[in-house]
């Protein structure tokens, strides 16, 4: 490093060319460790990469997607409808289940997921599932229903049945604005016109079956 | 030295995460629970509105009914009242038990005890502020009421903490956007 002539003539040259042996010493140093250091940091960086991509595997949601999934499938696949009134739109919700994605539910008397409607009330939800899930994360029982508290029309109420039975069938809500997921199917109803699987919920129903 | 102790314990963090996610993921014999929501707040105003009234109650018992033909599994909380808040924007809504301090009420829950996955329940000897209406369920008794918005009017006291100076803490995220914490002075007004 050439000092300045203005450095020369303040009589800081000395100074310059002093802190400019030191930086390259620290250079070299550096040089000397940074293979074993640049390594056993790759290997710190991949095992954290690693480990949150399996997390995120294994919690069933990826960056792309909002779906997310119970970790609960539904096996068989079968449903038995408790309400002979209602049975047509429920039908219809299974079907636009089927059609969309690579779920195949069919009917069955002897079904251990029941699908049903009753009024239970001002409870703030017009609809609900549960299910209890093996430790192989099997859903072998299960129910989804309709609260009849709520006076919809028939393709709203299509829209609860079908949200319900992505619950039972492995899918938990989506942040998908008019994703049949989407925590309110209300809002998904009126705002967007919501009742069929829309594509985050296909992607996430195809994730699980 | 160091980088190794960190590698070890960076490794050993990943793991138990690891470990946490496909524990719960794996569903070992649990079982769950979810609702659609009719309606999200987004105001402590709307959820008043949809009210009977707020209440601070202290929770003294719990009972789990099962599930019948006609209605669905359910946990009944009982509470005493402490302080009943009955602003004017609060509805009135007839035929329920007088909600004044010292009355016993129910508060009905939809879902079970031992839902891992289900709505969050109230929790016996805690303290709450709870929105509450009617439950409307064929055959509850009068002194029965539902939280409104499933958990949205629902705010406990933290453990310790005294209810006139406390702030009590939102329970439960169901995708309204209310105030993360209120206190009994947000409902004198």
């Amino acid at each position: 490093m050439v000092p300045s002539t203005a450095q020369v003539l303040l009589g800081r040259h000395k100074s310059v060319v002093t802190r400019a042996r030191l930086r390259q010493r620290s250079n070299m140093n550096s040089t000397v460790e940074r293979p074993a250091r640049i390594r056993r940091r790759r290997l710190g960086s991949t095992i954290a990469v690693a480990a949150l991509v399996l997390s995120s595997l294994a919690l069933g949601a990826t960056a792309a997607n909002a779906y997310a999934t119970t970790g609960c499938h539904l096996d068989p696949q079968t449903y038995d409808v408790d309400s002979a009134f209602y049975a047509p739109e429920i039908d219809a919700s299974v079907a636009a289940w089927n059609s969309a994605t690579d779920a195949n539910m069919y009917a069955s008397a002897s079904a251990g997921l029941k699908v049903f409607a009753q009024n239970d009330g001002n409870t703030g939800y017009d609809g609900k599932a549960t299910w209890q899930c093996t430790a192989f994360g099997v859903n072998r029982t299960s129910q989804a229903w309709f609260n009849l508290y709520y006076s919809y029309p028939q393709n709203q109420r299509r829209s609860v049945w079908t949200h319900e039975l992505g619950h039972v069938m492995g899918l938990h809500h989506s942040g998908v604005a008019n994703s049949i997921m989407n925590s309110v199917s209300t809002y998904t109803y009126t705002n967007f016109g919501t009742y069929t699987p829309r594509p985050d919920d296909i992607a996430g129903m195809n994730s699980v079956y | 030295m160091h980088m190794k102790k960190n590698i070890h314990s960076t490794f050993a963090l990943c793991v138990v995460a690891l470990s946490i996610s496909l524990g719960t993921t794996a569903c070992a014999g649990t079982s769950g629970g979810s609702g659609s929501r009719a309606v999200l707040y987004d105001s402590l105003e709307s959820l008043q509105k949809d009210s009977e009234a707020a209440v601070l109650v202290t929770v003294t018992g719990q009972k789990e009914f099962a599930k019948t033909d006609s209605a669905s599994a359910y946990v009944a909380s009982t509470a005493t009242v402490e302080e009943p808040f009955s602003p004017a924007s609060l509805g009135e809504k007839q035929g329920t038990t007088a909600l004044a301090a010292g009355a016993t009420i129910r508060i009905r829950q939809l879902g079970a005890l031992n839902d891992s996955e289900g709505a969050p329940m109230l929790q016996p000897g805690g303290q709450y502020v709870l929105f509450i209406v009617p439950t409307e369920a064929p055959g509850a008794m009068s002194d029965e009421f539902y939280i409104t918005g499933g958990t949205a009017g629902m705010y406990r006291l933290d453990e310790g903490a005294r209810a006139e100076s406390g702030a009590f803490e939102k329970i439960g995220n169901e995708g309204d956007t209310l105030p993360a914490t209120i206190t009994l002075k947000d409902l004198q007004n």
